[in-house]
């Protein structure tokens, strides 16, 4: 009985987990459904927020959860204009430049944290965190369950944003038919800038979160870009559902290959399920064009 | 110029390099034959992902590949230097074959991500692997006390092979293939290019290339460990040194493994600030200047090169 308990209780985890993979895969997905690009330097820009996030914590001693207000419109115009200024000049010349162009500023952005908080490893870990949560005998990771929870509240939000604004409505038309769109005065770069400021905006909480998680060190951000594309390959590009069920499938092979395998093997584990999935479906579970 | 003063002024060139050894300082020497590596290996990545469409982010796998295969063959079993190094050049490509399977299928942008993931597990599973060192790493002992005279000359053969291989490879019959891929996958599956064969042969070539250039440069440095020998960073400076020049050219990655060399040594006591500047470099270049220094050079100078120089 307790062996199905703990067993039980390892699953639900990789749930958890799973939520929050999800949310730090959004932007990826995002930014790929609707310009057909892949951002290298995503996972950056996560450890990049939960950086500004401990610089905040820090010196002006707020939670981690309140600098999300400094750092989420920070991380918001950093995507804006990254996109306005580099990405929308290089479109043109195809997906490879801009995976050369976000490549490039994916070592940018690891070598400027190195050299401002140097290699330690870092954490926003609170005290509040670290109770222990009991449910019907099983022990959810309070970490995880926070992540999950914000994960869900922000997936719902994004779903009313493209459901019920005008930018979210035109941000879906774009990939639809850009021609279409540009002929009803929809400005697809204009667009785009919206949705890579958005993307950062959602990168910036998942980031933070992952803090909260997890230790974090300047050259982190590479795993979650991999990890991002994981879930991104599994659930179709631009897809809500998809990244949600992509985000609980790695979550899962993460907590149970490191249950099974051990820590050293667990993060091999989750990238060998990528690449066999890529290897099966090279275009993803659910479908989805690139 | 007339073809045959061309090859008169190769020769020259060629003696040149080949005695600089004997009378440039120990110094010089060490930075020559990191120019000499990085070129070799940025030649062949460049030309991979400006002709062929093959941006791959996981040549460190064989850089790592080569350093490891070389010193294990030669410690372990005793297997002499200059076999070991051959040996690892074919595994190299085998690995490269091998790889090919999975990782050719997928196109542009999931082929990066792709060799990106695959260099990532090698790199795990060689710091859990107790057989080489595991996480503490390897230390070549056979090869102390080879001097950078004898290691120069398996460094320039690299880099001018390299150089040859893809002023040949653009163009072979292969080559056009490959340039008909880069330019569009489908139409040139449809006209009838077998596309999974030519992408393979060109990234077993540029790999074995890079293996070899893994096992020179172990050689040189007498240490592995799993981090630095499978790190992207490898995979950075070859962008830098390709893109620099211009991606695509022969001349483009020799300017770039030159400043390449110099930027080592300038910043070599500052952590990190060495790749930073190569990072902003590359973006600025990328935006600004696609077609890089050296094409903007020849174009205002009117030199008429031909494609791949």
């Amino acid at each position: 009985m307790m062996e199905i308990l703990s067993y039980i209780n390892l699953i639900l985890n990789g749930l958890l987990l799973g939520g929050l993979f999800a949310l730090t895969a959004f932007g990826l997905s995002v930014l790929a459904g609707i310009m057909r690009v892949i951002n290298i330097a995503h996972g950056d820009f996560a450890i990049l927020a939960a950086y500004l996030s401990l610089t905040i914590m820090n010196s002006f001693g707020m939670d981690p959860f309140l600098s999300l207000v400094f750092v989420a419109p920070i991380m918001f115009a950093v995507g804006y204009f990254f996109q306005k200024f580099t990405i929308n000049r290089v479109l043109a010349m195809g997906a490879n430049q801009v995976v050369l162009v976000t490549f490039a500023l994916s070592i940018v952005i690891q070598n400027l944290l190195l050299l401002i908080f140097t290699a330690d490893a870092r954490s926003l870990i609170t005290p509040y965190l670290l109770t222990n949560i009991e449910l019907f005998g099983l022990n959810p990771s309070p970490r995880y369950a926070v992540g999950f929870i914000s994960a869900l509240i922000v997936f719902g939000l994004i779903f009313i944003f493209f459901k019920k604004t005008y930018l979210g409505k035109a941000m879906r038309a774009v990939p639809f038919d850009p021609e279409a769109a540009k002929m009803i005065g929809i400005k697809s770069e204009v667009i785009y800038n919206y949705a890579a400021g958005l993307a950062l905006l959602v990168v910036a909480i998942a980031g933070v979160l992952l803090g909260l998680a997890f230790t974090f060190y300047p050259d982190t951000g590479p795993m979650y870009v991999l990890l991002s594309f994981g879930v991104v390959v599994m659930g179709g590009l631009g897809s809500l559902k998809g990244t949600l069920i992509g985000g609980f499938i790695l979550g899962e092979a993460l907590v149970l290959g490191g249950f099974f395998f051990g820590s050293r093997f667990q993060l091999m584990f989750c990238y060998l399920v990528i690449l066999a999935i890529l290897y099966l479906r090279p275009r993803g579970l659910f479908g989805g064009k690139v | 110029m007339e073809l045959k003063s061309r090859y008169i002024y190769i020769v020259i060139l060629l003696a040149v390099l080949t005695s600089l050894p004997l009378w440039v300082g120990g110094f010089l020497r060490d930075a020559l034959i990191l120019f000499f590596l990085y070129l070799a290996a940025a030649e062949v990545w460049g030309f991979m992902a400006k002709h062929a469409g093959i941006v791959s982010l996981g040549q460190q796998i064989f850089i790592g590949v080569g350093g490891y295969t070389t010193a294990v063959l030669s410690m372990y079993f005793g297997i002499p230097m200059y076999a070991s190094v051959i040996i690892s050049g074919l595994l190299g490509a085998g690995l490269a074959g091998l790889l090919s399977f999975p990782l050719l299928r997928l196109r542009g942008v999931y082929f990066a991500i792709g060799t990106f993931l695959a260099a990532e597990v090698i790199r795990l599973a060689f710091s859990g692997w107790e057989f080489v060192g595991a996480g503490k790493g390897l230390i070549f002992r056979d090869a102390y006390g080879i001097p950078t005279t004898i290691i120069y000359y398996p460094a320039l053969a690299l880099a001018v092979i390299s150089i040859f291989l893809v002023y040949l490879l653009y163009h072979s019959k292969l080559g056009f293939g490959l340039r008909s891929i880069g330019a569009d996958e489908d139409v040139a599956c449809g006209l009838g290019v077998n596309t999974f064969v030519c992408k393979a042969t060109c990234f077993i070539l540029a790999s074995l290339i890079t293996t070899l250039v893994g096992a020179v440069n172990v050689i040189h440095h007498t240490y592995l460990h799993p981090t630095s020998a499978f790190s992207i960073s490898w995979t950075v400076n070859f962008l830098f040194v390709a893109v620099i020049g211009g991606v695509g050219t022969i001349v483009g990655p020799i300017i770039g493994s030159a400043l390449f060399v110099a930027f080592g040594y300038l910043f070599a006591q500052y952590l990190g600030l060495s790749l930073l500047l190569e990072g902003l470099i590359v973006l600025a270049i990328l935006i600004a200047l696609p077609q890089g220094v050296w094409s903007a050079i020849s174009r205002k100078l009117k030199l008429n090169l031909k494609p791949p120089l």
